[in-house]
């Protein structure tokens, strides 16, 4: 699989460490304890369409948010998992 | 011997100046430069190639190339024996050594024969029925017998001495398959200049036209695709697999032709290959008809028979009956007429033989019979003879030679392997691939191009064989049907249809066909199975390649490792790490020798390596920020100059780590992490410092290759380091515990941390690494000793600080008696989960020390923890998770996370090793075991 | 005692001299290597590229470049991250919008040249390595066998520079010496 790092271009996935669903956005300290549960045990296990983080351990080290539809394995997109910070 | 009695003029292969010598089973024959073991045995005479799986029946030729379920053979190298190889893949060289397999105790006389007389006995779906369920005991005593009996060739027990490799590649276009659309494709992708790679699986390229009996005319299309610079031409290479993002993996096989090995290359070469676009020339395979016994040696696919001829002057036999339902048979019987060899008749299923081909075949005197189809082979020894249905009367044809053809089946698995789902095409028969992800196409062949239509007519045959390598019978598809099992992915379970090493290359069509004729449903609806990789067995070495032996991981190495080696240090792995367990000196073990070291460190002063500690440095404006929510512990008070203890969790509470903390500046710390943590604890804060926080301008590095670390503990180590960096540079009054402090050692600066593991007076020493080493060598030189990991534990255990065994990915900060460090009017990780009421429960497995009611009792690590010592059942309260003999209080001690800890202090429980069945009381006692009020530090 | 002066060591130590494999492939240590990594909190504004400029030699290359200075080629290892390497001690002054860190103890460098190097990195490392699409003037980050690496071409003659961390450089120099086996 090669996934397209925003830095340095396509990539295999050898290269990365899956670190889980790019769709989580941690809760707020005083947010509900349901919420606090699902952001810590929940998890989709989605089929289709995904948004998902690729860690670039062997690479530039960035978090990566990966669109790839897991039945297919095709990846639609890739951007920084940290997006206010501006590429160089 | 009757040198080559088989060998007939022509074959264009071979060359007949070259005489090359080999051994089957033990047995000295001669072949050919350019025969493979298939040919040069059938050159020689040799029909009997191998016994069946199940059965052992006695089993020839079948096929001409990879798609031979039959003919496994295992070629004994030294170094380097390999079973189940197929006999029309290995190429002759020199002194070649093959044994035939699944055979005792010989390939003619074979003793597991007699399961073919029984077997009626045992039918798809026969080991499930008799051991599983209540039987299953009894699978567990007979699986090692079943196994011995019914398998494949043994793998060798010897380490492989052969090397391997993996390359990676790129190309604009992989072409798979160098037959004639191939190479075609090849030459014209070649010609746009863009760089080209084209597999091949045979020893050299032009696919099936090297089996006609004049192949000239595919060679100036071979030479001006060899000419092309851009084009590279992979022979003896096999593209197993496709993968995501348009990668072929292949296995080329560099050395197994040669004679001699050159230990220095590999013998085989993993490719991993990028392509922009993917052509798939993968040809067609021959299928089998079905008919009574038509697993019998003699009996063979009609193309492969033919390409023994042209291509290698070998005979099949001397007389032949070919059997076909298409007109590709034809082709067959007019080679062997050229060959000088008689044709017994041509049996064609179909209800007119076409012409002008028919009208060929009389003309060279060759009978041709329409509406005939074998209903048995006859065979005593060798194949006698056929006998035929012709237009409804029996007819026996004699012959030693079964050439059929049950038409030709587009190769299409490898375009499967990214999801292509291949169609059957009603009209001609066949599966063509289909639904091809993007980048991929197929030509030739593999497109049904060139190939007649495809009519496989069912037979009643009860041992028609179906699956030659795994011993599936029509039968055995009767019975999956009558029992349910109607699903195609069903019948492959139930039977193994088409789950032998072949992966069904000759079986899956005509198992398809028996079902859907006996379902009554149309093939298309019947459905066909997934192939998956490997296309063709791949050997683990090849997958391996390079990264095998010292080189299976990377091996870390401290700057200080080296003296370690040369000095008597006892090496153990400690993760990528290898660390010096202790320094046994001369007649004494190891355990003394720990004992030795930490009681050096209580009374004087030891040094150890701590150079695989990660280290992180975290700098930036809101660095401080940053920390405070990533450790439980406080963060954001430290002032400059000072360093201290802390803790970060997990989002669920758990404690994840430990470490030092040290603020070197007003935006700039520097950190510790525990050597089997340091990886994660650096993902962990990239994480939160790239995804869940962005807006704090905070960066982190990894330093742990820039700083080796060398602890100096015991009471003496401020003298000791006095001697070196001067003493007012640790006057404690400007050099407090615990504090980070830049002191210069021999003119480089050193970051002095005031902490302490020992529980003593201690200080770790992190040094530019190029230094470490002549750091190391100035402390010994002023009197220092080493002590190892082992003593380190010892010391810790102690003094009660956790580590690894207690921060084992299940404790809170509570359970291991840190709960006052874990400031809840802050945010941080693993706060709000830290809240649930759970987690405070008293029955939570926490921290205590334990103490033997026998002073000379042993604890061991992992032991269970007991209210009672009798019963199996006594309920277990906890688990020992370090231990050690303690040389201060001269006995061993141990911690321990037990339930309720607080009630049960003092209380003597039982340490429980049902491994070694032992069970020791031990008292509850304080988890701190020496110098509880810190007053070492100071000494 | 306090007189004595500590001594550098190599990265392999003296256990690893250069080595070649018939005229295809030879590998050396560089040393000694210094380096630098400087981190911007965001993108460098035009004062943060010239206070750059000033210490280095040259502007921060853009991702996948290198750029020389006289001193120093700086390399591109990430989002506003650098890597300065040079033969001598370098000096960047603070600044409140770069995090600087000395790496110079943390890397091995290695030189790889000869025909066959790039057969050799390619079988470690995925990455297109032929001369028309890993050009002169760029720079990866990116995994070899087990190890992180580094890869360049120097400015100074053909091959690829690599550069990994300390703790595996023996274990890196291992594996090139096993890749190269079978060319001499």
């Amino acid at each position: 699989m090669l996934i397209p790092c925003p830095h340095c271009g396509a990539r295999d996935h050898a290269e990365f460490a899956y670190s889980g669903d790019a769709g989580l956005s941690r809760p707020a300290p005083d947010a509900a304890d349901s919420v606090w549960l699902d952001y810590v045990y929940q998890r989709n296990n989605a089929s289709g369409d995904h948004v998902e983080l690729w860690h670039h351990i062997y690479g530039c080290r960035q978090y990566i948010a990966v669109s790839r539809n897991l039945r297919t394995h095709e990846i639609s997109g890739a951007q920084f998992a940290s997006k206010p910070r501006a590429e160089s | 011997m009757n040198g080559q009695a088989f060998r007939r003029a022509g074959g264009q292969i071979i060359d007949r100046t070259k005489p090359l010598r080999f051994r089957f089973d033990g047995k000295p024959y001669e072949g050919f430069a350019g025969d493979t073991l298939a040919s040069a045995l059938m050159a020689n005479g040799v029909r009997l190639l191998g016994r069946s799986f199940k059965y052992h029946r006695p089993r020839g030729l079948m096929a001409i190339g990879s798609d031979e379920p039959n003919a496994l053979i295992t070629v004994r190298r030294d170094g380097n024996t390999e079973p189940n190889t197929r006999a029309t893949m290995i190429e002759l060289y020199d002194g070649l050594e093959a044994t035939s397999q699944n055979a005792w105790p010989s390939l003619r006389f074979d003793l597991g024969a007699v399961s073919n007389a029984v077997s009626p006995m045992i039918p798809a779906g026969f080991y499930y029925k008799t051991f599983m369920g209540p039987t299953r005991h009894a699978w567990m005593f007979y699986e090692a017998l079943i196994r011995r009996a019914a398998g494949l060739g043994f793998a060798s027990r010897e380490p492989d001495a052969s090397s391997y490799s993996k390359m990676n590649a790129h190309a604009e276009v992989v072409i798979v398959g160098a037959g004639e659309a191939g190479l075609r494709e090849a030459h014209a992708a070649g010609q746009t200049g863009v760089r080209v790679i084209l597999i091949d699986e045979a020893a050299q390229p032009g696919g099936w036209l090297l089996r006609e009996r004049d192949h000239s005319s595919i060679a100036p299309l071979i030479a001006a695709v060899r000419e092309m610079p851009n084009v590279t031409i992979l022979s003896r290479t096999t593209a197993f697999g496709v993968y995501d993002g348009l990668q072929v993996a292949a296995v080329e096989r560099i050395q197994d032709h040669l004679p001699i090995v050159n230990a220095r290359a590999p013998r085989q070469r993993l490719w991993l290959i990028r392509a922009q676009r993917i052509v798939l020339a993968a040809g067609a395979i021959e299928q089998p008809l079905l008919f009574e016994g038509n697993d019998r040696p003699g009996v063979m696919m009609a193309g492969a028979a033919r390409g023994y001829i042209n291509q290698f002057g070998a005979a099949p036999g001397s007389r032949v009956v070919i059997a076909t339902n298409n007109d590709t048979g034809y082709q067959t019987a007019f080679d062997f007429a050229a060959a000088g060899l008689p044709v017994t008749a041509i049996l064609d299923a179909r209800d007119a033989a076409p012409e002008p081909l028919a009208d060929e075949a009389r003309a060279l005197n060759i009978a041709v019979v329409a509406r005939a189809s074998i209903q048995r082979t006859v065979y005593s020894g060798a194949l006698r003879g056929v006998v035929a249905d012709v237009a409804g009367k029996s007819a026996q044809y004699d012959c030693d030679v079964v050439a059929m053809s049950g038409g030709w089946a587009p190769a299409v698995h490898l375009s499967t392997h990214l999801g292509g789902k291949p169609a059957f095409e009603e009209t001609r028969g066949m599966f063509l691939p289909a639904a091809l992800p993007s980048g991929i196409s197929c030509v030739g062949a593999m497109t049904g191009e060139g190939l007649p239509k495809m009519s496989v007519a069912a037979s009643s045959a009860e041992r028609a064989f179906v699956d030659f390598q795994n011993d599936v019978t029509i039968k055995d598809v009767k019975l999956a049907h009558r029992e349910g099992y109607r699903s195609v992915e069903h019948l492959k379970r139930y039977t193994t249809l088409g789950m032998g090493t072949d992966q069904g290359k000759t079986a899956n069509i005509a198992g398809l066909s028996t079902m859907a004729a006996l379902t009554g449903q149309p093939i298309a609806a019947t459905g066909t199975t997934t192939f998956r990789p490997p296309y063709t067995p791949v050997s683990i070495g090849a997958l391996g390649g390079l990264e095998t032996g010292e080189h299976l991981r990377p091996l870390r190495r401290t700057p200080i490792q080296d003296w370690h080696e040369a000095n008597g240090g006892l090496m153990a792995v400690s993760g990528l790490w290898k660390r010096p367990k202790g320094y046994p000196k001369p007649g004494e073990d190891i355990l003394a020798a720990q004992i030795r070291e930490a009681r050096m460190v209580r009374e004087a002063v030891g040094i150890v390596d701590v150079s695989t500690l990660g280290k992180i440095e975290v700098q930036g404006p809101d660095a401080a920020e940053f920390l405070d929510r990533i450790y439980c512990s406080p963060v954001k008070n430290l002032k400059i100059g000072r360093s201290r203890y802390g803790v970060m969790l997990r989002e669920d509470g758990v404690v994840m780590d430990d470490g030092t903390l040290a603020r070197l500046g007003a935006n700039h710390y520097y950190v510790t992490t525990t050597t089997a943590q340091a990886a994660k604890v650096l993902a962990h804060m990239e994480y939160h410092a790239q995804v869940t926080w962005p807006e704090l301008r905070v960066s982190i590095i990894s330093v742990s290759d820039q700083f080796g670390a060398i602890a100096v503990a015991g009471p003496q180590s401020q003298r000791l380091l006095a001697r070196l960096a001067g003493a007012d540079a640790f006057d404690d009054a400007t050099f407090p515990y615990p504090s980070l402090k830049s002191i210069s050692f021999g003119g480089v600066e050193v970051r002095v941390l005031r902490a302490s593991y020992s529980g003593e007076r201690a200080y770790e020493l992190h040094v530019p690494a190029a230094y470490a080493l002549s750091l190391w060598e100035a402390l010994l030189e002023a009197g220092a000793k080493p002590y190892g990991v082992e003593a380190m534990a010892i010391l810790r255990i102690e003094k009660g600080h956790v580590a690894g065994p207690e921060i084992d990915g299940r404790t809170t900060p509570a359970d291991l008696g840190l709960a006052k460090l874990v400031r809840m009017d802050k945010e941080f990780i693993g706060r709000r989960m830290l809240q649930r009421p759970g987690i405070a429960d008293a029955s939570r497995p926490s921290l205590v020390g334990l103490a033997p009611v026998d002073e000379a009792s042993r604890i061991r690590s992992g032991a269970q923890i007991t209210l009672t010592d009798v019963g199996k059942s006594a309920p277990m309260i906890g688990h020992v998770t370090s231990s050690c003999f303690s040389p201060v209080k001269g006995h061993p001690i141990a911690l321990a996370l037990i339930s309720n800890a607080a009630e049960m202090r003092d209380k003597i429980v039982f340490a429980r090793y049902p491994l070694r069945n032992e069970t020791v009381a031990v008292r509850v006692v304080s988890a701190v075991f020496y110098d509880a009020e810190g007053a070492r530090l100071h000494v | 005692m306090s007189d004595f002066r500590l001594r550098a060591e190599a990265c392999l130590g003296a256990g690893a001299p250069p080595r070649s494999f018939g005229s295809l492939v030879h590998i050396t240590e560089r040393s000694p290597v210094f380096a630098l990594e400087i981190a911007g909190f965001g993108a460098p504004n035009d004062g943060d590229v010239a206070h750059f400029q000033a210490a280095l030699g040259a502007a921060p290359p853009a991702p996948g470049a290198v750029a020389r200075g006289p001193a120093a080629e700086v390399l591109s290892v990430g989002p506003n991250r650098w890597i300065a390497i040079a033969d001598t001690p370098m000096h960047f002054p603070p600044s409140e919008n770069f995090a600087v860190t000395d790496l110079s103890s943390a890397r091995g460098c290695f030189l790889l040249s000869g025909a066959k190097a790039s057969t050799v990195l390619a079988k470690g490392t995925s990455v297109d390595l032929d001369p028309t699409v890993f050009t002169a003037g760029s720079v990866i980050v990116t995994r070899i066998g087990h190890f992180s690496a580094v890869v360049w071409r120097p400015s100074d003659g053909d091959g690829f520079a690599v550069l990994v961390s300390r703790s595996y450089a023996r274990s890196f120099y291992d594996w090139v010496i096993l890749a190269s086996a079978e060319f001499g």
